[in-house]
């Protein structure tokens, strides 16, 4: 076949196959647009939607208006929503460094080249992470009981306690305790991130400095943690937008075995935004409106904290 | 890189936001809830569909079969809903103008609330024209709104008792006899004085009640007369307080143990012989110490309480919107199960429940012939059915603040049962309850 036979028979396969013409710019566009549309129908919509409803005193049984930004001054002097504030602020600055510390110490030992069965211990370390709230709930519900839980008992043993601890019923064990059941949780999934990350720092830069005598340590400060720079940013973000999410483990840890949820545990000890807003808008007297409001402030708040975070930890790059 | 990351937190930040509100969205239609349904009713009867407020061990799916024999024409259609989910699944369905079904089934402490709402047939007028002296006479004008229509019925008695530990009211009161104990607790400060009398006997081994949600629930039961909210002001001094100050008392003398009502270590402890009273509405005599009691022999007694007592109650309506065959279906149902011998029969065969219908207060219905081994051979369901004939048994006229009036006030127990102040409980309350209700006048 010559060239110019190549040629019309590739002109015929053109104009067989293409009914519609799609230019080489608008492919992009095309392709990603069922996905732009399931964007939008689902995730954009809702939030501006989300928005215009903050901005009414939607409820049941009464007609909507529209009372422009009362929501969000009403916030302000919400004792509930401060204490939730004050609450999960507590929850992201405990638990997002250890998190983080914990993630990098496990991962540290996983990656490990002289253990033994690490990828049998990396599927045990990630299992937290796969059980349902429910599950996590009933189990710890268990362990932090005052009269019969292990983690008691195990404490009167040793002598660090005399009388037994309230978890569920005063408001520092009840912070102690979520602090706990969400660490033993995300610290293995944090930890896959630092995995994936140590992996693929060059064995060579490792070996190098082993030549020059670099002990453990050293190699943990001037190798591993400057190469996991950027993971560890996304790791600190996404950490700490998770945390502001704590919502399902909560209300499994406060409900009791006939379906009755303490909102907000002893004294509102562990209520969050988030839990907050679900109280609010699916309780027995739902006041849609506010709780749009609570949605969008709570939405605010981790946008800029989120900000605020890249800010600290991309603030060399 | 900055403006990656920029970028990056911002979508993570509406990506997680938008989630959760879907998701919460979401959550009223349930995963959880099963359906029966077959597809539609091509074989000429009148299917009604009930959202049933509770698992397979609500009423309705335990009388449904009885009733289908009885009425060859209508078939029940059930949705049942998780009790956690059922009101939440309704409140929706009606603020996003939903179809609801032809039956609504609430819970009694939501009922303030449904009231208020201009939707539901007048089942006291044409076309229905319900007898109202079938119900027992408590029950009628806590069904009726303002305007004084009758749009629900209730299908269970509500009546609350106390039960007590046979064993330990012998061997710290000389007698395991209901009326002699009734007679023994015939004031709160009964409990209190013979409660601390026993808590010194024992070595602070034995309690009055298990939790303070225990003693709350036994007292809450008993504030019948007036409504916790008038007009717009909130009005709990007396009746919370009285509670409150009830629970102050019995935590100071050391009568109070320290479980959560509910929680497994509370279950395992009805086992264990160290707590003389449990608050018992009519269900907790099988669901509550039977099923959950491993040592059994007939371990429990109930008497009567100081004061006419009910707590909670299945409640059904029926939408106006719904189509008027099957308004008329759904109300032969109803009228079967609320008003009716047979229904009433169905009900305790099938369920082990007293229905709220008035034929069952005669004292040859059968009903005061039962005797239960797991209660010493006592006939329970009598005391009961004493409990409705009290002049002071009524149901608290109903604000659609209760239920949330009740879980502000039931979350500061755990505090009260360690050593909170009543007064100091009190505030707490009010000003849990000025946050989530900024138009209620509270002093």
């Amino acid at each position: 076949m010559n060239k110019k036979e190549n040629e019309e028979s590739k002109g015929k396969g053109q104009k067989k196959s293409s009914g519609i013409r799609i230019s080489r710019k608008q492919f992009p566009y095309v392709a990603l647009a069922p996905y732009l549309l399931i964007y939008f129908a689902f995730s954009v919509f809702p939030l501006v939607a989300t928005l215009g409803i903050s901005m009414t005193d939607w409820t049941v049984g009464a007609e909507i208006h529209l009372v422009g930004i009362r929501n969000f001054v009403t916030l302000f002097t919400d004792g509930r929503f401060l204490t939730s504030l004050v609450n999960i602020f507590i929850f992201v600055l405990v638990i997002v460094p250890i998190e983080l510390l914990v993630g990098l110490v496990i991962a540290n030992i996983l990656t490990d080249r002289r253990m033994v069965g690490k990828n049998v211990f990396r599927l045990i370390n990630f299992l937290p992470y796969l059980l349902i709230p429910a599950a996590a709930g009933v189990i710890f519900g268990q362990f932090f009981g005052r009269q019969t839980g292990i983690v008691n008992r195990l404490l009167m043993q040793c002598g660090f306690i005399s009388d037994p601890i309230f978890w569920t019923g005063q408001v520092w064990p009840a912070r102690i305790m979520t602090i706990l059941i969400v660490l033993w949780k995300y610290c293995g999934y944090t930890s896959l991130f630092f995995i994936a990350g140590i992996t693929n720092i060059d064995r060579s830069v490792y070996e190098a400095a082993e030549l020059d005598g670099a002990n453990p340590v050293q190699k943990m400060f001037r190798i591993t943690l400057p190469m996991l720079k950027p993971v560890m940013n996304f790791v600190a973000l996404t950490t700490t937008i998770n945390t502001f999410q704590l919502f399902d483990e909560l209300v499994m840890l406060f409900s009791t075995t006939n379906g009755r949820v303490n909102v907000g545990g002893p004294s509102n000890a562990v209520l969050t935004p988030i839990w907050l807003m679900y109280d609010t808008a699916f309780s027995n007297l739902p006041r849609y409106g506010y709780a749009a409001a609570i949605a969008v402030m709570t939405f605010a708040i981790i946008a800029l904290v989120s900000f605020v975070v890249g800010k600290i930890t991309g603030k060399e790059e | 890189m900055k403006k990656f990351k920029k970028v990056m937190a911002g979508f993570l930040a509406i990506a997680c936001v938008a989630t959760l509100l879907g998701g919460c969205g979401g959550k009223a239609g349930g995963d959880d809830a099963k359906t029966n349904d077959d597809g539609g009713s091509g074989n000429g009867k009148t299917k009604v569909t009930i959202w049933v407020n509770g698992g397979e061990d609500a009423y309705v799916p335990m009388v449904k079969e009885a009733f289908e024999k009885t009425h060859e024409d209508i078939e029940l259609d059930l949705l049942l809903v998780p009790q956690e989910e059922s009101f939440q699944k309704i409140m929706t369905t009606i603020s996003t103008g939903g179809e609801l079904p032809d039956i609504v089934d609430v819970n009694l402490d939501n009922l303030g609330q449904i009231l208020e709402m201009d939707l539901w047939e007048d089942l006291s007028a044409e076309p229905y024209n319900f007898d109202k002296s079938k119900l027992i006479s408590y029950m009628p004008e806590a069904l009726s709104n303002e305007k004084g229509e009758m749009v629900a019925l209730m299908a269970d008695l509500t009546t609350c008792a106390v039960a007590y530990d046979r064993a330990l009211a012998k061997q710290y009161f000389g007698t395991d006899d209901p009326d002699e104990l009734a007679a023994m607790f015939a004031t709160m400060q009964d409990y209190i004085d013979n409660g601390k009398k026993v808590t010194q006997e024992s070595d602070g081994k034995v309690f009055t009640f298990a939790s303070a949600q225990d003693a709350w629930g036994m007292l809450y039961a008993e504030v019948v007369d007036k409504p916790l909210v008038s007009g717009n002001k909130l009005d709990i001094d007396e009746s919370i307080g009285d509670i409150f100050r009830f629970i102050e008392e019995l935590q100071k003398n050391g009568s109070l143990n320290l479980y959560e009502q509910w929680s497994g270590e509370w279950v395992n402890n009805i086992s264990d012989s160290t707590t003389l009273f449990y608050s018992c509405p009519l269900w907790f005599v099988e669901w509550g110490l039977v099923s959950n009691d491993s040592v059994g022999g007939g371990r429990w007694g109930i008497m009567t309480p100081s004061n006419g007592a009910t707590s909670g109650g299945e409640i059904f309506l029926i939408p106006k919107a719904a189509a008027d065959d099957k308004k008329q279906a759904a109300y032969t149902f109803l009228e079967w199960l609320c008003g009716s011998k047979e229904g009433a029969d169905a009900l305790y065969e099938s369920a082990g429940m007293i229905s709220g219908y008035s034929g069952n207060l005669d004292e040859d219905s059968g009903l005061y012939d039962t005797s239960k081994e797991a209660y010493g051979g006592q006939n329970t369901d009598g005391v009961f059915l004493d409990v409705a004939k009290m002049d002071s048994t009524r149901i608290r006229p109903l604000t659609k603040y209760d239920s949330g009036i009740f879980d502000s006030c039931t979350s500061v127990l755990l505090d009260l049962s360690q050593g909170m102040s009543a007064d100091d409980a009190l505030k707490q309350v009010k000003k849990d309850l000025a946050d989530k209700y900024p138009e209620l006048e509270i002093e």
